[in-house]
């Protein structure tokens, strides 16, 4: 088409300007519309993943889920965990001795003692996990233990086959509702105790007032054991049971045996590769059951009005995270810990060359923890 | 403004699209998609709990050496003493276990070891709590070391690993 003035359009052109004519040339109307279409078209065709989502069934997404949470409470030692190995535990480097202050340390919860032995749960974690003091809101749970941003709802469950012991976490679920689930068969690691029998100690000519129990480390974690059979004292409770106390009672003595106090000491590498041997530990308040009776030793004196009288039995039991070490002795590698025993000289038959009792499964009297069967169910929806 | 020329103006064109959109929208979202993973799922929940069953088994209560430096498992000792029957008890005592008022469906299963003899594979059934009948089953399996002490008579007298695999199924 050609260039024409205005003078020189006739009518008839100016007419077949307007609407549009046999020019070829595109309308500002057409324009619009297509690209709107083709803007809907491309936000649409993005969309279409998303639509796919909701067409799956509601109750796989939930068995996913539920699958998963099992997965990382059976097969997943939580964050923060120590690896196998490292004795010298901090409270903030392993989830289950993460206080209350310091929670929001704790990442992800998991059961298992170590990543390498998936289905054999710690005990202590097991208690941690299902004490609510931390965690009150269910949704720190939530964001801990299910990966997803979904709200799921969930209840989990774990009971101990032999004992019928039952733990509930959660929302109380409706059996006749759709939710998704999954149960798994673990085991449990259960604590240790030794019992010892005090007349295996008793001597005719006294020459000593002291029992020691030492608890060595390097021999409770026995490499070829596998970690599932390992002692490690600062993740575990530690029972000590000194019975039979009236056996080794001084027979010329008129008093009972008398306990003066329980110190304790450690063998250790320093950091600058010192050995040391029977450092005295300022050690944190325990209980001593005495004949049944309860008394907190704190140190350095013990119990308020020491040289109790002991009867029958002392028993000690050490709770886990007790023998994480202060953080003063935070760099030091232990080899031993030691329970030192102090009695009244008088009134005990003891000998130095034979007053010590090693805590090591396979001794006499000791019971080593066993893995008892026991079943987690999860529920999600 | 409508004339004879089939003008498509702005405000036809967004309501066209709009409506095209939406049909769109609506007929994909209405289609159901049967996947076939619903039931895969349950064959899931089974295989986990008999992967589980037998990974307690293969775990003795404690520390026990057994002259060979490890601890002998539950397993190994059915195995050894060619104890299906026990094994099978065990097994179904474990795969039986719930905490809530789930509905647990009779669980079936053959148990079948796989030995090597001189140069032949050989199997055997170890123990079953009825035949199979092309049920939808799934299967679990686990290597069992065996010590040349054992009184298993299918087996050679040596150390060995054998194959337990086990067909679980409901109903």
């Amino acid at each position: 088409m050609g260039y024409l003035s205005d003078q020189k359009m006739t009518p008839h052109h100016k007419t077949k300007m307007k609407s549009l004519n046999d020019s070829g040339q595109l309308s500002l109307d057409f324009l619009v519309g297509i690209s709107i279409f083709a803007t809907i078209l491309i936000i649409a065709s993005t969309m279409i993943s998303g639509l796919l989502i909701g067409l799956e069934a509601k109750k796989i997404d939930f068995d996913a889920v539920a699958y998963r949470t099992g997965v990382i409470l059976v097969e997943d030692p939580g964050e923060p965990s120590k690896m196998a190995f490292d004795l010298t535990v901090a409270e903030e480097q392993q989830w289950e001795f993460v206080g209350l202050d310091q929670k929001d340390k704790i990442r992800r919860f998991g059961l298992a003692l170590y990543k390498s032995t998936p289905r054999v749960l710690a005990e202590q974690k097991i208690f941690s996990f299902f004490n609510r003091s931390k965690f009150p809101d269910l949704s720190e749970y939530r964001e801990r233990i299910i990966a997803g941003d979904y709200p799921y709802s969930f209840n989990i469950s774990l009971r101990s086959l032999p004992t019928g012991v039952t733990y509930f976490l959660g929302e109380p679920y409706n059996p006749n509702s759709t939710y998704g689930y999954i149960r798994r068969m673990v085991l449990v690691k259960g604590q240790t105790m030794a019992t010892v029998d005090m007349n295996r100690y008793n001597v005719s000519i006294p020459d000593s007032s002291d029992f020691y129990v030492n608890i060595s480390y390097n021999k409770l974690l026995n490499q070829s054991w596998g970690p599932q059979y390992w002692i490690e004292p600062p993740k575990e409770d530690i029972t000590i049971n000194l019975g039979n106390m009236s056996s080794v009672k001084n027979q010329s003595s008129m008093s009972n045996v008398k306990l003066k106090n329980i110190k304790m000491t450690f063998d250790g590498i320093l950091l600058d590769g010192r050995e040391v041997t029977g450092v005295d530990l300022p050690y944190r308040d325990f209980v001593v059951k005495i004949d049944g009776t309860d008394y907190t030793f704190v140190w350095p004196d013990g119990a308020a009005g020491s040289h109790l009288d002991v009867t029958h039995s002392l028993n000690i039991t050490f709770p886990a995270g007790y023998f994480i070490p202060p953080s003063a002795y935070a760099d030091v590698t232990l080899i031993r810990m030691t329970i030192h025993y102090e009695f009244e000289p008088t009134t005990v038959n003891l000998s130095s060359s034979n007053n010590r009792y090693e805590y090591i499964p396979g001794n006499v009297g000791f019971t080593p923890s066993s893995l008892t069967p026991a079943v987690l169910e999860v529920r999600v929806w | 403004m409508v004339n004879t020329e089939g003008q498509l103006y702005t405000i036809e064109g967004i309501a066209a699209s709009v409506l095209v959109m939406t049909t769109i929208y609506l007929v994909l979202s209405t289609t159901t998609i049967l996947t076939p993973g619903e039931t895969h799922v349950y064959d899931m929940q089974l295989e986990q709990l008999g992967n589980d069953i037998l990974a307690v088994m293969d775990l003795n209560q404690t520390w026990v050496d057994n002259g060979y430096g490890y601890a002998k498992s539950p397993l190994q000792c059915y195995i050894e003493k060619d104890d299906g029957p026990g094994f099978g008890h065990r097994f179904l005592t474990l795969g039986k276990q719930t905490i809530g008022e789930e509905n647990v469906a009779e669980i079936n299963f053959i148990a079948i070891v796989t030995y090597r003899s001189g140069a032949n594979i050989n199997t055997y059934i170890f123990n079953s709590t009825r035949d199979y009948s092309r049920e939808r089953a799934v299967k679990v399996t686990r290597w069992v070391n065996v010590n040349d002490n054992h009184s298993n008579s299918h087996l050679d007298n040596r150390n060995q690993t054998v194959l337990l695999e086990v067909l679980l199924w409901r109903g």
